[in-house]
């Protein structure tokens, strides 16, 4: 499928720099030489061939991708697993007494990353647990641990930040980068470089310190490709796996692409490929050879991006991102819940509870509102229900960034969902999967006051914000509502942690009567129905 | 059981105890109403007694005009009924004719046979007290009407606190509160009574269902007498003659709950005050709403002192912007700017037809209050806008 996104400047005519592309990158530059360095000048320059700095004219864009990064980080935090054959996702077999594996027991977990000594078993990513089982029977199996692998993607995020101050993460171990203008500061970290050579090699210099200072402050290994465009840049760094590092400069392009198989073009997924296929086209270069104008006819959108990156075409970073329309966070229960159990639904306004307090979280962060909020319950036979509800007349609450408003409805559409729109059927399966979403997002805040409230309204602002800074500091996890404690339990059971308290030092701060009266969303009308 | 009904009377009869029909019920009797025909002791037309219930609120009303053949009682499904006695609009009479569990129904031209549940198993609706000495008063049937369509807009819906989603009604002596709040605003009404027994002030909960119920019925009626016992709240509508009914009783339990402390909120030291014709404030509030949304709900008012004008606009992003002014009867205060949603407002409004009304307030985020008179008291918070 074409993706517009590909190239966002194919549009316009010539890339003339303007002005403000001037300023920009100035900008840009005193952003990034006021940072701290910290990467080391060390890797020889070796020439590539190149006429000085028309080598380089336009953008540079870096795509950096984490090695295997979930199993990686399970290697660092486990150096006896090293090498062996490591699989993040599901648990490991169960045996019989004869040593044979019970697949019936393999649950229905799939594989979220294995490392390279896996994938030698033919493990790959989205596998389900019973076919990895069967082709790594002795491999290293370990749960998903989501909140130790955000905090080392912040790290590496934060490394990127002394180089650039444009980054664009497009996931938890990929990132853009853009060294369009940085010449001149790398030039500063290699001073006796040869000019000629460095004019063509500089990308590639900066993203070796990159991956070097990476892989000292974080122990983690990385793979860079840089190239005019993101289409470029995303090949490169696939190029040479693990811990590669390769540059296409604009005149290289079409070469590099040329020398790849057609299914490795980003956008060319196996259907794509089919249809290339059977239009003739078997390599990049029977696209290349063609002229741009025939590969707009011929191909359309699709031909045309690939065309242009492929002749070296300046792009940019994946464009800010849109508006956000809605914030969503849901949670897969590792069992299966009861609808029937008091007990169950519990748990699943507990985790509501939880996953509420990361949206406003989110929320707040980002200084919006929401108006509507919805909640998703997905049963163990995949049907799913979303119910969603106003903030609005009913509520009279407008719109807000406060867990404490929100949590109310969701406690009233889970409610709902489960005695009202859920079928028997639906009920009996059993609940998989829950999830809140905030929609109507605007950065316009109208907050209809509660009786009684007036003096509490800072109050509560200014405890959320303090809970937002320790979060900010310590993670999210490091402070609870009091609600949530069920569903957090619970988590820290099939969540190993001890590298968290022990590599890191984190502090554990969990203050549930501190920030139960944040919850309670009546504060009015709390201490009369405390005997309730 | 064998009735002749007038249709038109009937209709009205099985749409009003309708109103309390349990539409899902796990006891299938409570979807149905009861009939039970009595005839005269001096041998006239005798008169039929429909009686329903939800198992919280239940009704009872009679009705003459129906000549009764043979005595008797049926159950007969509500929804089926109303359905029929709507749907057969050419006659003049409707014949109810049943045989235990199964009740024909017969038109000029039209027979339905519906199937019922046995009489016996439907509850008691309960008697009023008379001369118990339970705590019980008797008030004019405008004055209570009054209270209840100035306190019931203002309850929670479906809130899981559920005193307030009912109406706390306080007594003491002839005077009589009855205070309603969503917890954003809070509506008191106040009247007195005519006569009453039981002694000390005595509150309770009344579900809003039970006092809309209880307002329908009070048209057309002078007098109601008010009892409340232990769990239950019963009123009679004396005089009536709703749909020609003889008598109707409508009972409801009581919510079991502790309402908020009410007087806490109530401001005290409220020093804007701004006198407008409840009319010219409820339409400038109206039009300012057409240019609200979702995303920003609340009207901004601005007071002024020089001005003695009341300017209100509202803003809705990628919609548009609107500005009414209003004159103030009277203005009393410093400048103040403070928001609200607009329907608080215009809900209130609307229960205060042709009169003057004054709001007080004090600061932005402190509640405004709209007073109508000594019996009229409706504290609104503001909207935060920023």
């Amino acid at each position: 499928m074409p993706d517009p996104d590909t190239q966002p400047d194919l549009a316009s005519p010539a890339q003339q720099p303007t002005q403000a592309d001037a300023d920009a990158r100035s900008r840009h530059r005193a952003d990034a030489r006021s940072t701290d360095r910290g990467a080391r000048v060390g890797d020889g320059v070796r020439t590539v061939g190149g006429t000085g700095e028309s080598a380089w004219g336009g953008r540079v864009i870096a795509h950096l991708d984490l090695d295997c990064f979930f199993a990686q980080v399970e290697e660092l935090d486990d150096p006896a697993i090293r090498g062996k054959p490591v699989i993040v996702g599901p648990p490991a077999p169960t045996r019989f007494p004869n040593g044979r594996i019970d697949f019936s027991r393999s649950g229905r977990g799939i594989v979220c990353t294995s490392n390279y000594a896996a994938r030698a078993f033919g493990v790959r990513t989205a596998m389900p647990a019973t076919q990895a089982h069967r082709l790594c029977p002795d491999g290293v199996y370990r749960p998903c641990r989501g909140e130790r692998y955000r905090e080392l993607s912040r790290e590496v995020f934060a490394v990127c930040e002394d180089f650039t101050p444009r980054i664009r993460p497009v996931g938890i171990d990929e990132c853009y980068l853009d060294f369009s203008g940085l010449a001149r500061w790398t030039r500063g970290r290699y001073p006796d470089a040869d000019p000629e050579v460095f004019a063509h090699d500089w990308p590639r210099l900066l993203a070796s310190d990159l991956r070097d200072a990476i892989e000292s402050r974080t122990g983690l290994t990385a793979s860079i490709g840089v190239g005019p465009n993101r289409f470029i840049a995303k090949l490169a760094s696939d190029y040479d796996k693990p811990r590669g590092l390769k540059a296409v400069a604009p005149r290289d392009c079409s070469a590099f692409v040329r020398g790849l198989k057609l299914g490795d073009l980003r956008g060319v997924g196996p259907k794509t490929r089919e249809r290339l296929e059977r239009l003739g086209f078997r390599t990049p270069s029977d696209i290349l050879d063609l002229t741009r104008q025939s590969a707009c006819e011929r191909l359309g959108d699709l031909g045309r991006s690939i065309w242009d990156a492929s002749h070296g075409k300046d792009g940019d970073l994946p464009d800010e991102r849109e508006q956000r329309k809605s914030i969503s966070r849901d949670r897969t229960f590792a069992e299966n819940i009861s609808c029937s159990s008091g007990d169950g639904r519990r748990e699943m306004l507990a985790t509501l509870s939880r996953l509420s307090a990361k949206a406003t979280y989110s929320l707040r962060k980002e200084c919006l509102f929401a108006s509507s909020v919805s909640v998703r319950v997905r049963f163990a036979d995949f049907s799913q229900i979303q119910h969603d509800r106003s903030l609005g007349a009913e509520d009279g609450i407008g719109s807000t960034d406060q867990d404490a408003d929100i949590m109310p409805v969701v406690e009233r559409l889970l409610e709902e969902t489960l005695t009202r729109r859920a079928s028997q059927k639906q009920l009996r399966h059993g609940v998989r999967l829950v999830g809140v979403k905030l929609g109507g997002l605007s950065a316009l805040r109208q907050r209809q006051l509660r009786l009684g409230e007036e003096e509490q309204v800072d109050q509560r602002a200014s405890v959320y914000k303090v809970a937002d800074e320790i979060r900010r500091r310590l993670g999210f996890d490091a402070l609870s509502i009091g609600r949530s404690i069920e569903s957090d339990a619970k988590r820290s059971r099939h969540v190993p942690t001890q590298h968290d308290a022990s590599d890191r030092g984190k502090q554990q701060v969990n203050s549930p009567q501190g920030m139960d009266g944040v919850d309670d969303p009546e504060l009015w009308l709390r201490r009369d129905l405390s005997d309730d | 059981m064998k009735v002749i009904c007038d249709r038109a009377a009937l209709m009205d009869a099985v749409n009003l105890v309708s109103g309390v029909v349990a539409s899902r019920s796990p006891r299938p009797q409570l979807t149905c109403i009861k009939f039970d025909a009595r005839k005269d002791g001096d041998g006239g037309a005798g008169t039929i007694t429909l009686s329903a219930t939800d198992a919280e609120i239940s009704i009872r009303m009679s009705s003459a005009q129906a000549e009764v053949q043979k005595e008797g009682e049926a159950l007969i499904p509500a929804d089926k009924l109303r359905q029929i006695v709507s749907a057969e609009d050419k006659d003049p009479t409707l014949t109810l004719d049943s045989d235990g569990e199964m009740t024909s129904i017969r038109g000029a031209d039209a027979h339905f046979k519906v199937y019922g549940y046995p009489p016996g198993d439907f509850p008691e609706v309960p008697d009023f007290p008379e001369d118990s000495g339970d705590d019980s008063f008797a008030i004019d049937a405008s004055t209570l009407s009054t209270l209840i369509s100035r306190t019931t807009f203002s309850t929670a819906r479906e809130n899981s606190r559920y005193a307030i989603n009912g109406v706390l009604m306080r007594r003491e002596g002839k005077k009589i509160e009855m205070v309603a709040t969503d917890g954003r605003r809070l509506a008191l009404a106040k009247a007195s009574a005519n006569e009453f027994t039981g002694d000390g002030p005595s509150t309770c909960i009344v579900p809003t269902k039970a006092l809309t119920m209880a307002n329908k019925l009070l048209s057309g009626c002078d007098q109601v007498r008010v009892a409340v016992t232990d769990n239950q709240i019963i009123f009679k509508f004396d005089d009536s003659d709703v749909a020609g009914a003889g008598g109707t009783v409508l009972a409801s339990n009581l919510v079991d709950g502790t309402f908020p402390p009410y007087q806490d909120v109530i401001p005290k030291d409220q020093d804007k005050r701004a006198t407008f014709a409840v009319e010219s404030l409820g339409s400038a509030v109206r039009r300012a709403a057409l240019l609200t949304n979702e995303e920003s709900r609340g009207v901004r008012m601005a007071f002024g002192k020089d001005t003695q004008a009341l300017k209100i606009s509202s803003r809705a992003p990628e919609m548009g912007e609107a500005e009414i002014n209003v004159e103030m009867k009277s203005f009393d205060g410093d400048d103040i700017e403070i928001g609200f949603n607009p329907a608080f407002i215009t809900d209130a409004l609307k229960v205060l037809p042709g009169e003057e009304v004054m709001i007080e307030m004090k600061a932005p985020n402190k509640p405004g209050m709209i007073k109508s008179g000594n019996d009229f008291v409706y504290v609104v918070m503001p909207v935060n806008l920023q």
